[in-house]
């Protein structure tokens, strides 16, 4: 299957932080049936490939997702996102839960301009229940340069993972890490880091553009290429790593953007701090409207990343921490 | 789902409960300094013949090993400190200058009596009278606050001792009115199940330190213990006040008197879905009240320990209280009570199997 393809079947899934059953069990299947082993950890991450590998790939299994919390007055319900959704956002946004029912998002009647969660009501089109988990119910789809949908720059990431295992064999000492959770504080990507002990990482992370009108400089923009995270909230980037990836860049001339991430860039990991540290890189895909129930991305940004990655793979003997 | 024949639950004497919540509720023991609850629970363990260690910080960890050399390992965890305030050097004839210790606002303390460190020195963050109050800021910040202690012979009080709202325990029918409820409800539940824990479990209580300042204590705690399943046993805020026209709170986080609270997600945790869906069936199927928290702000012990080493199945279960984090909170005898029962349920019925199937 082509990688659109894919990223669109995988989009169909629904797997809110917690509840990825549906999408960690169409990559475990993509794993065994190329021969791979796959196991999961207590916090739901899919692992596939050896312990202390020289390179481990992170790959983001979640996305945005709501939970029943209350009945509210009215046959409205009460619910919460998982993830950080704006609540201006979600109003009259359709969201679908993993048993069944269905909503529309509405704020209530007298609510604020400046809408906080607290005010927005779920009016069902039957009962729901309670800690039902939901996902944004909308249908990804092909546009004429990428697709458009709830959650298509994740599972464009997983997408790229089945494809570099489609034409190549999984080397030796890469393990490929789906992580659970990674929307919310807490997520999985740090306990797998310190069960697996990699001597390097690469997270692959969608991470929002900055191209709207007005355009700030140093933002990253859609159809530029893949970007490198020089920082995340907190930490820099691991200048060996990032020198590597560089190179790897330069000799298949493929383009790429640096970019700074904000504390709105969600890009932030407790992984590089596990054990005795891990030198840590995120490769981040662009995506337009990231976490808004119509994300968009581009092919061509999708396709030079998947070419840098087979890159990275084919080379990983010449990663900086061998 | 049809309840199920209620489980003979063990009878709790619920006099000495009372009295456990008294003294537990009446301690001075801040973040960072929770000395006199670690002794409270050091002597119950001793009379239960519980084995336990202290660790560096302050953690009590008492083990009770399983019968079964496979038995799954269950990390109930229970905070023992505090929020209240640090006293920075005096500046004049016993006024102390103040700072928070965990989350606590300068409105919760004005007017209110303090018992200052290990021996209960009383002291107040006086308010003047209301006709003297003009050109005044209306909620003062730290550096405008004292403690007035008074002249009092040397080292009975000191700069880096620890303050809390001074406050006795008092019980009105199915209320329970106190201080520290956060999380000494949590304590004394743990406290009261140690004489009721299944052979089957390798079981481990963690009396922890700092919660109220980042969760510090639980987090070494759980990797030393390594379990495969932790519990977070703690009490949390019900903002249940109905609005001021009567109409709907939004903003309620769980409701005082709808049983015990469990937490779907939180600022720090999702909780694991196995363990919440077994909590869940439980509580419907022996007809347990029981309600789920909000989602949203606040965090337990939990956000510790689920991060910890290559990951933790872990779930909070609270008692909801009115007013924590202030001079008094109310909580429900009945809502502690089934918190018990539904903790019981869960040491009896937690296994391997439960835990398959992610």
């Amino acid at each position: 299957m082509s990688l659109l393809a894919d990223l669109l079947a995988l989009a169909a899934l629904d797997a809110p932080p917690g509840r990825e059953d549906a999408v960690r069990d169409a990559v475990r299947r993509a794993a065994e049936a190329h021969g791979f082993s796959a196991r999961t950890d207590a916090l739901g991450n899919l692992i596939v490939g050896p312990d202390e590998p020289r390179l481990a790939v992170f790959v983001p299994l979640d996305e945005i997702g709501f939970v029943v919390h209350a009945q509210g007055e009215g046959g409205f319900w009460r619910v919460a996102p998982l993830g950080p959704v704006a609540a201006r956002v979600a109003a009259y946004q359709p969201v679908r839960f993993l048993d069944g029912g269905h909503a529309l998002l509405v704020p209530e009647a007298d609510a604020p301009e400046a809408l906080r969660w607290e005010h927005l009501l779920a009016d069902a089109t039957s009962p729901l229940t309670l800690a039902a988990w939901g996902v944004w119910d909308t249908a990804p789809r092909m546009t004429h340069d990428g697709a458009l949908g709830k959650a298509v720059a994740s599972r464009a990431l997983v997408a790229i993972a089945l494809q570099l295992w489609e034409v190549l064999s999984l080397p030796d000492e890469v393990t490929f890490v789906f992580a659970a959770r990674t929307w919310t504080p807490g997520h999985g990507e740090g306990p797998a880091a310190y069960g697996l002990r990699p001597r390097q990482m690469l997270r692959l992370r969608p991470a929002p553009t900055q191209d709207r009108p007005p355009r700030r400089p140093g933002g990253l923009t859609l159809g530029s290429g893949p970007g490198l995270a020089l920082r995340d909230e907190n930490r820099l980037a691991d200048a060996r790593l990032l020198a590597w990836m560089e190179d790897l860049a330069r000799e298949a001339e493929l383009p790429w953007q640096a970019f700074v991430p904000t504390e709105r860039t969600w890009v932030w990991t407790s992984a590089p701090r596990v054990a005795e540290g891990v030198p840590t890189l995120t490769v981040v895909l662009p995506t337009r409207y990231l976490t808004s129930p119509y994300e968009r991305i581009m092919t061509s940004d999708a396709e030079a990343l998947l070419a840098w990655l087979k890159a990275a793979l084919t080379a990983v003997a010449r990663a900086p921490y061998s | 789902m049809t309840p199920a024949d209620p489980p003979a639950f063990p009878e709790l004497d619920a006099a000495r409960v009372d009295e456990r919540l008294r003294t537990l509720t009446e301690a001075v023991a801040v973040s960072g300094d929770e000395t006199p609850v670690r002794r409270y629970v050091l002597s119950v363990l001793r009379e239960h013949g519980w084995a336990f260690d202290v660790d560096t910080m302050g953690n009590v960890l008492a083990h009770r090993p399983s019968a079964d050399p496979a038995g799954l390992r269950v990390l109930l965890a229970a905070h023992m400190d505090e929020v209240g305030l640090m006293l920075l050097p005096e500046d004049d004839a016993g006024f102390y200058r103040l700072r928070p210790v965990g989350g606590l606002s300068p409105r919760a303390v004005l007017g209110q009596a303090f018992w200052v460190g290990p021996d209960r020195v009383l002291g107040v963050v006086g308010l003047p009278p209301v006709h003297l109050h003009q050109g005044q800021q209306a909620f003062p910040d730290w550096d405008n606050l004292r403690l007035d202690v008074g002249p009092r012979p040397e080292g009975r009080v000191a700069a880096g001792m620890r303050a809390a709202f001074a406050t006795t325990y008092r019980q009105e029918g199915d209320a329970r009115f106190g201080k520290a409820f956060d999380d000494r409800a949590g304590v004394a539940l743990l406290l009261e199940l140690l004489s009721h824990v299944p052979e089957t479990l390798d079981l481990w209580f963690a009396f922890t330190v700092q919660e109220e300042v980042g969760l510090r204590g639980a987090q070494v705690a759980a990797y030393r213990v390594n379990p495969d399943v932790a519990i977070a046993v703690d009490c949390t805020p019900a903002r249940d006040i109905p609005g001021l026209r009567g109409e709907e709170n939004p903003a309620y986080n769980v409701r005082v008197g709808q049983g015990p609270a469990l937490y779907l997600a939180d600022r720090l945790t999702i909780s694991d879905p196995r363990l919440l869906r077994h909590a869940h069936r439980l509580a419907l199927q022996y007809g347990l009240p029981f309600q789920f928290r909000q989602v949203g702000q606040g965090a337990t012990d939990a956000g510790a320990m689920h991060v910890q080493r290559s990951g933790i199945a872990s779930l909070s279960i609270s008692v909801p209280a009115r007013g924590i984090h202030g001079p008094i909170a109310r909580m429900s005898w009945n809502d502690w009570l089934h918190t018990w029962q539904l903790l019981w349920l869960l040491l009896h019925t937690l296994s391997r199997e439960v835990l398959e199937a992610l």
